[in-house]
């Protein structure tokens, strides 16, 4: 290693860290990632060598012009892009897509010839002024003394602007909280723009920098490498630290070319890269997930279709699905028969439109359910066409490689996606865009991955099966393909009716709860990665068989960032959307493409047309129709059903409950809570519930310097329902945390049923008959409450993945079981009319209700519950004091609560504990917790008015059902 | 509890000695159950039409033999203009031949006589062929390369087959061309491109440079049997594995290795003419290529010692170019004095343009894998860093500059700028556009001198025809040899001078190939 390679290390490296100061800079001020930072700058420094080159312009007013069109560009996209989705959806992931539908439009227009330099300019890109420096042995072109010292003193300055200027610190305001921003009078938006602009500027400034080292002038032509290695270098700083993510980019930097130049392989410095990357996602993870931590629903899933009562038995309504499909099915039969299309050439782009169909379902159950980024998708469908052409050889059938290449590419994806797992977030993104550009770069070039031909892998047709013959044309391929997809559609739309299906949808939109009933989030991310890179897997079966031939080129990193089209604009969730989807974009490209030539010259035959098709698809989709394709038909069909039923087409987006607006007089809970516990915890096994159903003793947690619980112990026994109370910050929560498993103490025990848990994740406490409300109740906004509640009793019916997507016969069992149960709880707790109705249009009230329904569902030993009526109207929390009581009769369990209201508590508790400052500080009866002189001070303060505050309690409300009614 | 969950609190709380016991356990288990369900190594796939006995198909040929992609010729120089045949003007390719080979005039058809049989696309009046017409999309256009624009590619192959046409066509049936226009990044198009030719009632497809970025496409006509013949060159272990059913203008392996040892006969790796260490810059998109350019350099006398290489890796466009800036650094550190490349003609501007900055300044010897081509476009290399360079070509590159050999053309040279200027082109004017005539050329001699008119049989025909008298940009040719489809088979000297910044034919006597 020379000093020449340090010295062009840290060069390089101080041109990815500026990218990655710009994506710092976006994710400080909007909270989610900004794939398009790279592509903001290409077309400033493709302007610059035009206006130099064929204008005559002087470097530096060229190098100005250049960055005012990067400042430009941000604004533009912020404005007019971002902001408009920023206003709808606060997903990140939602506008991490708006970003890459941009970077696919801006990089489509690099295409443009009046973009570039003319056809005789000089081969080499404009220096700002000529040098005769050297150092280390490389001589500093004028660029590099730039690079050298421009970015330096930009990030200086930006993080002097950040810290001391008041824009930079109503960024950093408004980044934090947004609300309270608000209210301090910042103009979010503006500050948004701003930074933005910044973003856009920096991103140019790089652009121009690196753009003499790169072919033709084209900075986009390192694409999804470099957007790799920027989101590394960012990554390192958490996504939030300027100075960081500027080291970030010279440690990449450096690593590359030292590797590189180690080896003296281009590839062995790549890999370096991707395995850096890896490292600082894992090493950094905690940061980057305080940093990439979402409130809701990453994904928002489109409005339930409300169908009118009058139709709900009609013909049309019963078999709106089948008949759908059915039409569906028959166009797909036809179409490939048809005059035009009636030639092996159209045959196999049709095929080729079903195989990305394919793929996007898996991308769909990822991304749509999931709300997972997969960045390297299409590298998955190389290798399975790799598999393929390895094992076609020996004989295999069809079936055979569907399977075993599916379930191959599965596992793939389950390890690719495991650091993914450690890391909240969107981190997925970065792992599989890596596996893409390695998978590209290297690994589709490997003898001992099969690539034994360097020109490519040549395949005959797999067989059916032995004596069963080979489909070896178009047409044969086409259907082979077509019945695929149906399988696919059908797998996963039987996977989203069952429990694992609604499993991946309730740790999409609340890890937390949904550890709380029971699901284990990492086994339900990895059987989605694992379905999803089965799709895949069997899409490059169809691949190799298609095409006959396996390269290398034909998996290019960029086309798995085009694939994530395809759910975007199916509609984030919806599987027959991917579908539609999958046939308009490429039916487009590879139909219509070539005659729009005409008006973009040879531009309609190229990539760039596919990633401006798919570009402006997902823009205008993610501007003007959220719900994608799905919920467009969605809207047709539903104003179909309102006209048919003779009512006004009202606005479907709202849905109303089912039934009418009725209450049903109180109930006793349902028979099923009661039923003796199947699935009891461990304790019950072995003989009576012990007297002590959980012993927290000698726990110490601290954040930072702050001591959040400092030995706070207590315990609760079998039937009791225990108080907890506290000021603000006195560590309830936290103390409910550990029970629950959220957090792990530094020290100290946790007990349930004189088992140690605490060292064991949130699901196991379900498995030991603890159930657990949060403050926030968010649920999954992603599901009604018929669904909510069947998750609740998902964990004592628990269905295999494989089994749920083969729609076997246990499994619909199964189903019909929990399905019935989850209506009858919702019935009885008065949740009736909204059975089904997404959590996330309910009142905090009626969620609140429905938090219960779910928690009694799972048939808790040990009930915690948070601050259960925070947020709701007096009314309505009076009507809770009876209801946890008669869970806790019904249901045999004990109770801790947390819970501000002091007379609720009161009426409701049979002992209570006092916290403050994380430790505890009265333990008793109500009345003797009352007249704590500590507790008084402490907590109710000496008024003995503001005790009874709450008013007099005038006994059990009427009906849970009116609380529901109420909110 | 689940069995899931039972062990995952065991994983948590198992001393470290049982979870690393376990771990191995289950790898070992794992590694087990794919060893015994992994198939292992890929049986070779191949046309194998009569190579040998690689054929995984097993279908005999005409001509078959061993797998060899070596000339046999004896002949040791041909003279370039010198040598042109008198009868250039009968229309007949490979009887303009320059007149050395045996085979040359083994095929007549002053009587018209056809080759028996028929085949797809082929009548009792004419034959239809597919011919491709590049057009590069994006940044990276035609101009990029120095290619000419889809109609002057069309007009050129136009007015050849009507000259084919006017002297009694191609075995006595008149040529009719079906042209298809395919950019050569837009893989999927060019995979409709090949099930639409080859379902078109098409005897043969002829293709100037189409597939050129995508060479695995080529893999659709050897499956469907569809004759290709393409102008530009191919990696001999693709040609090989494809035969009988492609044919090359030229083969990379034998251009680098001929370039090998060309530079080796010129004194490019001797001491005593400064050389001390030589730089090596390649892509291992094509092991084999790599592989085999080190084999030759150890025979030339080139140690490992003194070579100094860097690998760009694959990619698919162009090299990173902090490898290219490490390669330089590299280059400049071990003192390197010469240098050459192996299939890096994507990165040969850039890397020259950074060497030249970096002040590299090396002595060039290179092999002229299209590299001389790309020097009229925007990718050429730096013309400063490459002045001086020793050019191997195997083809007529070079020709067009040197003012004594353009002004006495060869008879194949004569009488292809006759066809184009009927078009308003010249054979020197745009970059390979002479190609054309090579292209129909090579395809007239293969079905006339073919046994039969059939698919598989041009390979034989065009071995039978023994030499073609190709136009600029092509060389002389020798396609005798068992498994020959493609040209290539001499090797002269050129220099790259920043005079007229471009390559000049320095000696302008061909030498067999190695």
């Amino acid at each position: 290693m020379s000093v020449g390679t340090l010295v062009l290390g840290l060069l390089n490296g101080l041109t990815i860290g500026l990218l990655a100061v710009g994506l710092v800079l976006v994710y400080k001020s909007n909270r989610f990632l900004n794939l398009a930072q790279g592509q903001m700058g290409t077309l400033s420094a493709l302007l610059l060598a035009k206006w130099v080159l064929d204008w005559g312009w002087g470097w530096w007013a060229a190098f100005l012009a250049a960055i005012a069109v990067g400042i430009t560009t941000g604004f533009v996209i912020e404005r007019f892009l971002v902001a408009p989705v920023r206003r709808r959806s606060k997903s990140p992931i939602r506008l991490l897509l708006v970003s890459l539908a941009a970077s696919q439009v801006l990089l489509a227009l690099t295409y443009f010839p009046a973009l570039n330099p003319g056809a005789g300019r000089s081969s080499v890109y404009p220096q700002p002024f000529g040098s005769h420096l050297q150092l280390g042995g490389v001589q500093l072109t004028g660029m590099w003394i730039l690079t050298a010292v421009l970015v330096p003193l930009l990030v200086i300055g930006l993080a002097i602007f950040m810290r001391y200027s008041v824009v930079g610190k109503q960024i950093r305001a408004a980044a934090n909280n947004p609300d309270a921003a608000r209210l301090s009078g910042i103009s979010v938006s503006r500050v948004s723009v701003i930074s933005w602009a910044l973003a856009g500027g920096l991103s140019a400034i790089a652009a121009v920098l690196v753009a003499p080292t790169e072919a033709n002038f084209n900075v986009a032509a390192l694409g999804p490498y470099l957007l790799m290695v920027t989101l590394g270098a960012a990554a390192l700083g958490a996504f939030v630290s300027l100075p960081a993510a500027l080291g970030g980019g010279v440690v990449l930097g450096l690593i590359s070319q030292i590797v590189g130049a180690t080896m003296s392989n281009g590839t062995d410095g790549e890999l370096a890269v991707f395995a850096a990357v890896m490292l600082i996602v894992l090493v950094r993870g905690r940061a980057i997930g305080q940093a990439f931590t979402v409130a809701g629903a990453a994904v928002e899933d489109r409005p339930l279709l409300r169908i009118p009562r009058s139709l709900v038995s009609s013909s049309l309504v019963r078999h709106q699905r089948a008949g759908l499909a059915a039409a569906g099915l028959a166009l797909a039969a036809i179409w490939p028969l048809l005059p035009y299309f009636h030639t092996s050439a159209n045959q196999f782009s049709l095929s080729l439109i079903l195989i990305y169909a394919i793929v996007g379902v898996g991308l769909t159950i990822l991304l749509g359910w999931g709300g997972q980024v997969s960045l390297g998708q299409f590298a998955l469908v190389g290798f399975g066409a790799y598999l393929t052409a390895r094992w076609v050889g020996h004989g295999w059938s069809l079936p055979a490689l569907l399977v075993v290449v599916g379930a191959t590419c599965a596992l793939v994806l389950v390890i690719v996606g495991l650091p993914a797992l450690r890391v909240p977030g969107l981190t997925l993104a970065v792992t599989t865009l890596g596996f893409a550009v390695i998978s590209d770069d290297f690994l589709f070039h490997q003898s001992f991955f099969g690539s034994s031909q360097p020109f490519g892998e040549t395949l005959q047709s797999p067989p059916w099966g032995p004596q069963l013959g080979t489909p070896h044309s178009a047409l044969a391929v086409y259907y082979l393909a077509l019945v695929v997809l149906i399988c696919a559609l059908g797998a996963g739309a039987a996977l989203r009716r069952s429990v694992p299906g609604r499993s991946i949808v309730a740790v999409r939109d609340n890890e937390r709860a949904s550890a709380a009933f029971g699901l284990n989030p990492a086994s339900v991310k990895l059987a989605t990665l694992a379905v999803s890179g089965f799709f895949a897997g069997t899409a490059g079966v169809l691949w190799a068989d298609a095409w006959k031939t396996v390269a290398p080129t034909q998996f290019p990193a960029d086309l798995s960032l085009g694939l994530i089209a395809i759910p975007v604009i199916g509609g984030l969730g919806s599987l027959g959307g991917a579908a539609v989807a999958a046939a308009l974009l490429y039916g487009l490209a590879f139909f219509v493409g070539p005659s729009v030539s005409g008006v973009f010259g040879n531009f309609g035959q190229s990539l760039a047309f596919s990633l401006l098709l798919a570009g402006v698809g997902q823009l205008l989709v993610l501007l003007q129709m959220p719900s994608g394709l799905a919920g467009v038909g969605q809207r047709l069909w539903q104003r179909i059903l309102d006209r048919r039923a003779g009512r006004p087409v009202a606005d479907v987006s709202l849905p109303g409950p089912r039934g009418p607006e009725t209450t049903t007089a109180p109930t006793p809970l349902p028979a099923v809570a009661r039923r003796p516990d199947a699935d009891a915890p461990e304790p019950l096994e072995h003989g009576a519930t012990p007297s002590v159903v959980l012993e927290v003793t000698g726990v110490h947690v601290h954040f930072g310097g702050v001591v959040a619980l400092d030995q706070p112990d207590i315990c609760v026994r079998a039937g009791e329902m225990v108080g907890l109370i506290g000021t603000n910050g006195a560590g309830k929560t936290t103390l409910l945390n550990v029970i629950s498993g959220v957090l792990r103490p530094d020290r100290g025990s946790v007990k349930v049923f004189d088992q140690e848990v605490a060292d064991l994740a949130p699901d196991f406490r379900a498995a030991y008959g603890v159930a657990r409300s949060f403050q926030d109740a968010t649920l999954f906004p992603g599901l009604t409450v018929t669904e909510t509640i069947q998750v609740a009793l998902g964990r004592r019916n628990r269905v295999g993945t494989v089994s749920a997507m083969l729609g076997a016969p246990w499994v619909r069992i199964t189903e019909r079981q929990v399905r019935r149960e989850a209506r009858q709880l919702a019935e009885r707790f008065g949740l009736g009319p909204w059975a089904d109705v997404q959590t996330s249009q309910l009142s905090t009230g009626t969620r609140r209700i429905c938090d219960l329904a779910a928690q009694v569902a799972t048939r808790p030993k040990l009930l915690l519950l948070d601050e259960p009526t925070a947020g709701v109207a007096q009314r309505e929390a009076e009507a809770f004091g009876p209801l946890v009581s008669d869970i806790r009769d019904e249901l045999d369990c004990a109770i801790l609560m947390v819970e501000h209201d002091m007379p609720l508590l009161m009426s409701l508790c049979n002992r209570m504990y006092a916290l403050e400052a994380g430790a505890v500080i009265a333990e008793g009866t109500p009345e003797e917790i009352r007249h704590d002189l500590r507790v008084v001070s402490s907590y109710l303060g000496t008024d003995e008015t503001a005790i009874s505050r709450s008013g007099a309690r005038s006994g059990r409300v009427d009906t849970v059902g009116a609380t529901a009614r109420g909110s | 509890m689940t069995s899931f969950q039972v062990f995952r609190r065991w994983f948590r709380r198992a001393p470290v000695f049982q979870k690393i016991s376990t771990v191995v356990a289950a790898a070992l288990a794992l590694s087990a159950l794919m060893w015994a369900v992994v198939p292992g190594s890929v049986p070779t796939n191949s046309f194998g039409l009569g190579l040998g006995t690689s054929g995984a198909v097993g279908r005999s040929a005409p001509g078959a033999g061993s797998t060899g992609t070596t000339s046999s010729t004896t002949s040791t120089t041909i003279a370039g203009s010198a040598a042109a045949g008198a009868s250039a003007a009968a229309g007949g390719a490979h009887s303009v031949g320059a007149g050395s080979s045996p085979a040359a005039t083994s095929a007549s058809h002053s009587g018209c006589q056809s080759p028996p049989g028929s085949a797809p696309g082929v009548s009792a009046t004419q034959i239809n062929i597919a011919v491709l017409l590049v057009n590069i999309a994006g940044p990276a256009a035609n101009s990029v390369f120095g290619i000419p624009p889809p109609a002057q590619q069309q007009a050129a192959f136009q007015a050849v087959i009507n000259n084919i046409n006017a002297s009694g066509g191609v075995a006595c049936r008149k040529v009719v061309p079906q042209f298809y226009t395919e950019n050569p990044v837009d893989q999927t198009g060019l995979q409709q491109a090949c099930l639409t030719i080859t379902q078109s009632n098409v005897f043969a497809v002829l293709d100037p440079g189409a597939y050129a970025n995508y060479a695995a496409g080529i893999d659709c006509y050897a499956q469907n049997h569809m004759p290709y013949i393409e102008g530009y060159q191919l990696d001999g272990t693709q040609i090989a594995h494809d035969y009988p059913f492609v044919f090359a203008i030229g083969n990379l392996t034998v251009t680098y290795r001929d370039s090998v040892f060309a530079l080796q006969k010129l004194g490019f790796f001797s001491p005593a003419n400064g050389f001390k260490k030589l730089g090596l810059i390649y892509r291992d998109c094509y092991p084999d290529l790599v592989s085999g350019e080190l084999s030759w350099l150890s025979q030339a006398g080139v140690t490992s010692a003194d070579i100094s290489s860097y690998n760009m890796g694959c990619p698919q466009a162009f090299a990173n170019p902090g490898d290219l800036e490490n390669a330089i650094i590299q280059f400049k550190q071990a003192g390197v004095t010469n240098m050459t490349e192996v299939d890096e003609l994507g990165d040969m501007a850039n890397f020259t343009t950074i060497a030249q900055q970096q002040g590299l300044s090396p002595k060039w010897g290179l092999a002229d894998d299209a590299l001389f081509e790309i020097n009229g476009g925007t990718e050429a290399p730096n013309p400063q860093n490459l002045n001086g360079a020793i050019g191997i070509a195997a083809n007529r590159d070079g020709e067009n500059n040197t003012p004594s050999l353009s002004s006495s053309p060869t008879a194949g040279t004569a009488k292809c700028n006759a066809i184009l200027q009927t078009v308003g082109y010249s054979v020197y004017g745009a970059a390979a556009i002479g190609n054309a005539c090579d292209q129909m050329w090579m395809f007239q001699a293969a079905v006339d001198d073919a046994p039969q008119i059939s698919q598989e049989a041009l390979a034989a025909g065009l071995q039978k025809a023994g030499s073609i008298d190709f136009s600029f940009p092509q060389g002389p040719t020798n396609f005798t040899a068992t498994g020959t489809t493609y040209g290539g088979q001499f090797w002269r000297q050129d220099q790259y001078t920043t005079a007229c910044n471009c390559w000049q034919v320095v000696n302008p006597n061909w030498s067999p190939s190695y």
